[in-house]
């Protein structure tokens, strides 16, 4: 067993949805070291490596397992969300049992692609993110290392229909993009 | 768990009435009700309180009392600076365009990646909607590792179809107090046309506003940060400058914010504000003493468990603001922990997904995603006490070390 067990921690209303909750449990145990393997075998989760996190979507609910705590938004009420945390330790501790049998995926399931994203960028080297070329600002985005902010030259006006593009081609693979440029 | 004491340390969120403010909003509730418009005898007392009001709010900032126009607060002030003056600049520009035959003009508009949500999705809305024959469109400006808009950037940003800029004073969330006189200075001496905006919500009690001496045309007010009530602040708009109103009713404020006036809240802004004025030296003491005193406690007591960041500059910073990473350590796990001990801070950071989302300021000041969502923002008032934050720092340790969260 890798994770002994939760305990919700925070009850909370929704911020997409008023009408439901978001429930915050912490865990006895870190999770990390399952992570991978369960993104192998989930299909539609979103693993961020560099974040240590996997969320699950589940309908229109979002989990998230982090090393030391799972977030739930959109539950109806806490007794839907002890079923979905009892199912998500189940989930942690049978994958972990299983993980021999299982080829840990490490990679971000539809990872944008490092050209993709280059092909948006201002491409003049000016180096503003701290990188050396935009070719190495692009890898650090895939990898979720550095934030589309740091790129000035794409926030110029100029630029504005790029940085568009961008930003959606970046949320449409689970990244976070600050609310307030979405 | 039983919670015997309360620690606030969340400030900059908001701020208690403090107990003059809570008597004189208690005497006009009870006395004041008279429509400021109506005719009669009575309606004048409304009114020449709510003149005291405009007069106290001014004085604070070393402007004229009709260069003030209250609204229902920072948010309202933000969307009226920025959304009325473009109404107001493309309607002129439609007219001067029948003449003219030139129907066609881009508006260059600037700002920063730090701002708060309510400068930056305004700006986002008119980029989106403002699409017609004066198409809007809006530089974010970058700030570099200590949240400071780079001037160098400023200037290069500023073209001739710029007309509007919008930067704020202090930044909410780190602290970080941006040179606005010279940012003005350079913006009118390459176009003395530009409008320029600031937000000085989070600047107001915590340190000198003088609007002449920053030079700006419209700066931005909210009484609830200033243990004034919630729901009213102001708008400054310097004599000249010509805004619409985004309202439309009835000649309130001089047409520009119509609406019968949050009579009793106005008048205790204006109370709050002379408070402030009164005693803003001594306070600006006291918090920076406290705020002093807090870091070198989190440094003398954390610093061999986690790693720190101090995310706030040290310099040119709000006194009461400190911003601090504990890196590995999940900042909302810490929040919900310590709000069980009757102790409030946040994390500045918004949860919209399942996923916390990291701060867009701390993001823009090229801070590791993952490390962004460690932060923790203490915002001090005056009313903490050493004894409080001694507390505090005791509290982190044992919930850091209890629950394992490094
Ligand atoms: C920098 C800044 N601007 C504007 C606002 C909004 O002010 P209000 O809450 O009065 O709408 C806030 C409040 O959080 C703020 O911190
Ligand atoms: S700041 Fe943008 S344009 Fe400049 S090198 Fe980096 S990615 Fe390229």
């Amino acid at each position: 067993m890798l994770v002994d067990s939760y305990k919700i921690e925070e009850i909370l209303p929704c911020l997409a949805d008023p009408e439901k909750i978001r429930v915050i449990a912490s865990l006895s145990d870190d999770a990390s070291e399952v992570m991978p393997y369960i993104n192998s075998i989930i299909k539609n989760a979103i693993y961020i490596k560099s974040a240590n996190a996997i969320t699950i979507p589940q309908g229109e609910k979002l989990i998230t397992i982090h090393p030391r705590k799972i977030a739930i938004t959109r539950v109806d009420d806490e007794k839907e969300a002890k079923k979905i945390l009892d199912e998500m330790l189940k989930l942690i501790n049978d994958t972990y049992e299983k993980r021999n049998d299982i080829e840990p995926n490490y990679e971000r399931r539809e990872k944008p692609k490092v050209m993709d994203i280059y092909k948006l960028l201002p491409q003049n080297n000016c180096r503003k993110c701290g990188e050396l070329t935009c070719l190495a600002f692009a890898v650090k985005i895939t990898e979720g290392k550095a934030s589309i902010l740091r790129c000035s030259k794409l926030f110029q006006a100029e630029f504005s229909r790029k940085r568009a593009q961008i930003l959606e081609l970046l949320q449409k693979a689970g990244f976070e993009i600050p609310s307030a440029f979405r | 768990m039983k919670v015997t004491r309360h620690i606030y340390l969340d400030y900059n969120a908001t701020t208690p009435l403090c107990s003059e403010v809570a008597n004189v909003l208690d005497r006009c509730n009870r006395l004041i009700f008279a429509n400021p418009s109506s005719p009669y005898e009575i309606a004048k007392k409304t009114r020449l309180e709510i003149e005291k009001a405009r007069d106290q709010v001014a004085k604070l900032i070393n402007c004229d009392k009709n260069e003030i126009y209250f609204t229902s607060g920072g948010t309202e002030s933000n969307n009226l600076a920025i959304k009325g003056y473009l109404d107001y600049l493309r309607n002129l520009l439609y007219k001067q365009s029948i003449m003219a035959r030139n129907k066609r003009a881009n508006l260059h508009l600037i700002t920063s990646q730090i701002e708060h949500l309510s400068i930056l999705n305004v700006f986002r809305y008119i980029e989106k909607n403002y699409k017609d024959n004066y198409q809007c469109m809006v530089s974010y400006l970058p700030v570099d590792g200590s949240g400071f808009v780079d001037k160098g950037e400023f200037r290069s940003a500023i073209g001739k179809d710029t007309v509007l800029i919008s930067i704020m004073l202090a930044n909410n969330e780190i602290g970080s107090i941006q040179p606005i006189e010279e940012l003005v200075k350079i913006a009118k001496s390459l176009n003395e046309n530009i409008i320029f905006h600031c937000d000085a919500v989070q600047g107001l009690g915590k340190m000198e506003i003088d609007v002449k001496k920053l030079g700006v045309d419209l700066l931005s007010l909210s009484s609830h940060k200033i243990h004034g009530p919630k729901g009213v602040g102001a708008l400054y708009v310097r004599n000249g400058v010509k805004l619409f109103p985004i309202l439309h009713g009835g000649h309130q404020e001089k047409g520009l914010r119509p609406g019968t006036e949050n009579v009793c809240s106005i008048i205790a802004f204006g109370y709050a504000c002379e408070i402030v004025r009164k005693n803003l030296k001594r306070n600006i003491d006291i918090m920076a003493k406290l705020k002093e005193f807090l870091k070198e406690k989190l440094i003398e007591e954390l610093s061999g468990m986690v790693d720190l960041r101090i995310n706030s500059p040290d310099k040119k910073c709000l006194p009461n603001t400190l911003n601090v990473c504990f890196n590995g350590v999940d900042s909302e796990l810490l929040i919900s922990y310590l709000s069980r001990e009757g102790i409030y801070v946040s994390s500045g950071s918004a949860c919209t997904s399942g996923l916390i989302e990291p701060s867009h300021v701390l993001l823009a000041m090229g801070i590791e995603p993952e490390l962004a969502k460690n932060a923790i923002r203490f915002s001090l008032g005056v009313e903490n006490t050493e004894r409080d934050l001694e507390e505090v720092v005791k509290k982190i340790k044992e919930i850091i070390v209890k629950n394992k969260l490094n």
